[in-house]
């Protein structure tokens, strides 16, 4: 009898643990993040990187290296991306005797294979991170980005011209650069979009709408005469609120510094006034059936919300073409309207990143060739447009049209959704769609933005990274029902607001301003 | 008596077609979907019958650029040279395990389940496929790592060898004068067709299920399989959505729309749905047979 009861206690605890390794499994995929960092390569890398340094910048005075890159490829791989390659490392192997292997790898798996890069200490140079996923602040934490400060005054010169002076050292953490920002606006603004015939029909002033009591108006003009159309599509996250930011929202979101802040105290979002205001307003709306009913849960962005005829307008961040973009991407003729300037936060600069792994065997290439990514516009007219006759033929100055017989569909290289990802994609041709002085409407644009006073500032989660996650389950509950209108604020935000507190918001809020005022003295 | 009975097979039978329903309501809805105008997906959401007929999700995948053709292919290589040789493995492996004269045979049985149960974890299993095995970027990456022999199965066939072939048929065998692969080849294969069957179908299920190795080895386009392309879709797309990098929304254009995607996924499932019925009559008794003392 007893050695029955010992079996079942046995074959239980067998089945017990067979579930504990599942489940280690899974987490076992993200947690690895920060876990495995591979330090024997460091000492390598540094030595190498020492040799380097006292070579000169010749190429013929170069001992030939192979660089390794990584670029995540939003949509189809191109099927010529290997004749693409071929061309650039024609190039580089005369500009730095280099040859590069570039690793297109698909966007929604990028990070995961970045991570086993990373972890199993394979031969790795330089990659691109997204800003907006959180991972540049844990990764430098976790010593798999090299510090870059020395390579980039040394053979990184273009590239802080091509970034400017301002924009450069926005990556910086604890007084020290892991990162290069890709050349973009940087900035910003909130803009809204609205179906143009409609607009027509209805007399509607677009010049007049400037606040979200305005859209208010136009939202009622729009539901009381196109009964089959929702006036206000929404998605997840992309809203009014969400959109509609007049704060730098510090890295996180949890814990922001409003713009016209005078004490430089961080305070928490939920609790101002402003997200008060508009998270009322955008229930108000959500109660006049101005907004769609699935705004919390549904996974169709708003432009393909506009392009199925279901809705009149959404809420987007704004750019000089972002309703020129719009139009062309959705087929409908859209007008749009920006309500408030462009703002230029850590965050937005942040957008992309260029970095360079600690496993580098030869961490001075790499920042040649990410040199050349900011200032050779043939490398980067090959990245984004392919072979010049192939793919392409320019048909101005600065732009290009397909080459004969070729569409976006059947175009053997055709990354136009990636090209902002390289170093400046402003070097590249621009397609014939495009306004020929694009960059010229940008920079006017982005000179009456305005910098955020914590422009420069990165959070490192590090010393509260327990309350981060308890945060961020609480934020993902409420989030989207406020954001999109869909639960009254009155009644849920004290919920939440108790909820943040009890997940440990002061002690994150406290440490935010500690880092802050640190980041502020030592400015 | 017999009204009870009668109770009970209808009560049976309104569960089991209530449960039957459920899980065909899915596959009418992807059905549906995949023939619907990618419009109407947007304006109506998903309807049980195509709001608005269209077969050009179809006529996406056949096209030569969608990849999927190509997809297609990969996956039937792999599944057919990989339930094959996972076969043959997996019954050497077990056959002798179940011989009592096996020198050792409880410590390889241990070894083996002890792999059921712990794993080595992520980087270290990428890093003896990629760094010892070399097979990144290879159809191998979709063939060796995790499937080619695991210990459930060999579990299953052991038990199924030493419960229903008695020993007595081997020595007859040998007396007979027949060697060790003879025994193996002309008697025992012909007995355990149905846990080879039953082995057979669950490896090519997961052959042609699995996305998770192509995931973590494959990055050329070219070896991707339909699960592995599916997968890849879903997860750009799930990206984009969530993170909403610069570019989006030229690149969510350019990737498949939902009813192409519901496409993808039709013909993904089809073989299976296709292969199912001719193992099924194997498939209880193997596993049934095998699980005894399992």
């Amino acid at each position: 009898m007893v050695k029955k009861k010992s079996l079942t206690m046995l074959l239980a605890l067998v089945v017990v643990f067979s579930m504990l390794a599942a489940c280690s499994n899974n987490s076992g995929n993200k947690g690895d993040n920060g876990a495995t960092s591979n330090p024997s390569n460091n000492a390598g890398s540094n030595q190498s990187s020492n040799a380097n340094t006292e070579e000169g910048n010749e190429a013929s005075d170069l001992e030939p290296y192979e660089l390794v890159m990584a670029i995540p490829i939003i949509g189809a791989i191109p099927k010529d991306f290997e004749l693409v390659e071929a061309e650039i490392n024609k190039i580089t192997q005369a500009k730095i005797n280099t040859t590069v292997e570039i690793l297109p790898i698909g966007v929604g798996n990028y990070l995961e294979q970045l991570n086993l890069k990373f972890s199993s200490g394979e031969k790795f140079d330089l990659s691109f991170m997204f800003g907006g996923v959180g991972l540049y602040g844990p990764n430098v934490a976790s010593g798999k980005y090299l510090a870059i400060d020395e390579l980039l005054e040394e053979y990184g010169q273009g590239i802080i011209e091509a970034v400017g002076t301002d924009y450069i050292r926005a990556p910086q953490i604890n007084g020290k650069l892991y990162a290069t920002p890709i050349v973009s606006s940087y900035g910003s603004g909130v803009g809204y979009y609205m179906r143009k015939d409609i607009v027509d029909k209805h007399n509607i002033d677009v010049s007049s709408i400037k606040t979200l009591e305005d859209i208010g108006n136009v939202l009622k003009i729009v539901k009381d005469n196109e009964p089959s159309i929702i006036p206000l599509g929404m998605t997840f996250g992309v809203g009014p609120v969400s959109t509609f930011t007049d704060y730098d929202n510090l890295t996180d979101g949890f814990g922001i510094l409003p713009f016209n802040s005078d004490d430089m105290k961080v305070v928490n979002y939920w609790e101002t006034e402003g997200f008060k205001e508009k998270a009322e307003l955008v229930h108000e709306w959500f109660k006049a059936g101005y907004i769609n009913k699935d705004a919390a849960t549904t996974t169709v962005l708003p432009s393909d919300q506009m392009a199925g005829g279901r809705t009149f307008s959404y809420f987007s961040p704004s750019t000089p073409f972002a309703a020129q973009d719009a139009t062309r991407n959705t087929g409908i003729e859209i007008v749009g309207v920006d309500l408030q300037q462009p703002y230029v936060t850590t965050s937005s600069v942040l957008n992309g990143l260029w970095t360079i792994a600690q496993q580098s065997e030869d961490p001075a290439r790499a920042m040649m060739f990410l040199n050349l990514m900011y200032t050779d516009a043939e490398i980067v007219n090959l990245l984004t447009w392919g072979i010049e006759g192939t793919h392409y033929v320019k048909i101005s100055d600065n732009q290009v049209d397909f080459a004969e017989s070729v569409d976006a569909q059947n175009s053997g290289y055709y990354m136009y959704s990636n090209a902002w990802m390289l170093g400046n994609s402003r070097l590249a041709y621009l397609s014939k769609d495009e306004d020929p002085n694009k960059w010229e409407i940008d920079k006017q644009w982005m000179a009456n933005a305005i910098p955020s006073p914590a422009l420069g500032f990165t959070f490192d989660v590090e010393p509260v990274k327990n309350e981060k996650i308890a945060l961020q389950n609480v934020n993902d509950k409420y989030f989207g029902l406020l954001m999109t209108g869909s639960i009254d604020p009155n009644h849920k935000l004290p919920e939440l607001l108790d909820e943040l507190n009890k997940a440990g918001l002061e002690k994150y809020l406290a440490e935010k301003q500690k880092q802050f005022d640190a980041w502020l003295a030592a400015k | 008596m017999k009204n009870e009975d009668k109770g009970w097979a209808i009560a049976g039978h309104i569960s089991l077609i209530f449960y039957t329903v459920i899980c065909i309501i899915p596959f009418v809805l992807l059905i549906s979907a995949s023939l619907t105008d990618q419009n109407a997906i947007y304006a109506n959401g998903f309807s049980f019958w195509p709001s608005e007929f269209s077969t050009a999700a179809y006529q996406y995948i056949f096209s030569s650029d969608s990849g999927i053709i190509r997809a297609y292919g990969v996956s039937i290589v792999v599944t057919i040279v990989g339930t094959l040789s996972s076969l043959l493995i997996t019954a050497l492996v077990a056959y002798p395990l179940a011989r009592k004269e096996t020198p050792c045979r409880n410590l390889l049985m241990f070894l083996i389940v002890f792999t059921m149960l712990f794993h080595g974890g992520l980087v270290p299993n990428y890093l003896v496929y990629t760094q010892l095995l070399d097979v990144k970027d290879t159809l191998w990456a979709l063939i060796v790592p995790g499937f080619l022999m695991n210990g459930f199965s060999v579990l299953i066939m052991r038990t199924f060898f030493s419960t229903t072939i008695p020993p007595e048929l081997i020595e007859s065998a040998e007396m007979d004068g027949a060697g060790e692969f003879r025994i193996l080849g002309s008697v025992i294969a012909p007995l355990s067709a149905p846990v080879l069957a039953t082995i057979g179908l669950m490896q090519c299920i997961m052959y042609w299920n699995d996305w998770q190795n192509g995931k973590i080895y494959i990055s050329n386009p070219d070896l991707y399989s339909v699960q592995v392309l599916l997968n890849r879709i879903m997860e750009d797309i799930q990206f984009l959505k969530k993170n909403m990098p610069a570019g989006t929304d030229i690149a969510l254009a350019s990737l498949p729309s939902d009813n192409a995607r519901m496409a993808i996924a039709v013909i993904g499932v089809l073989p299976i749905l296709l292969a199912y019925p001719f193992f099924q009559k194997y498939f209880i008794k193997g596993i049934t047979i095998g699980a005894i003392k399992g």
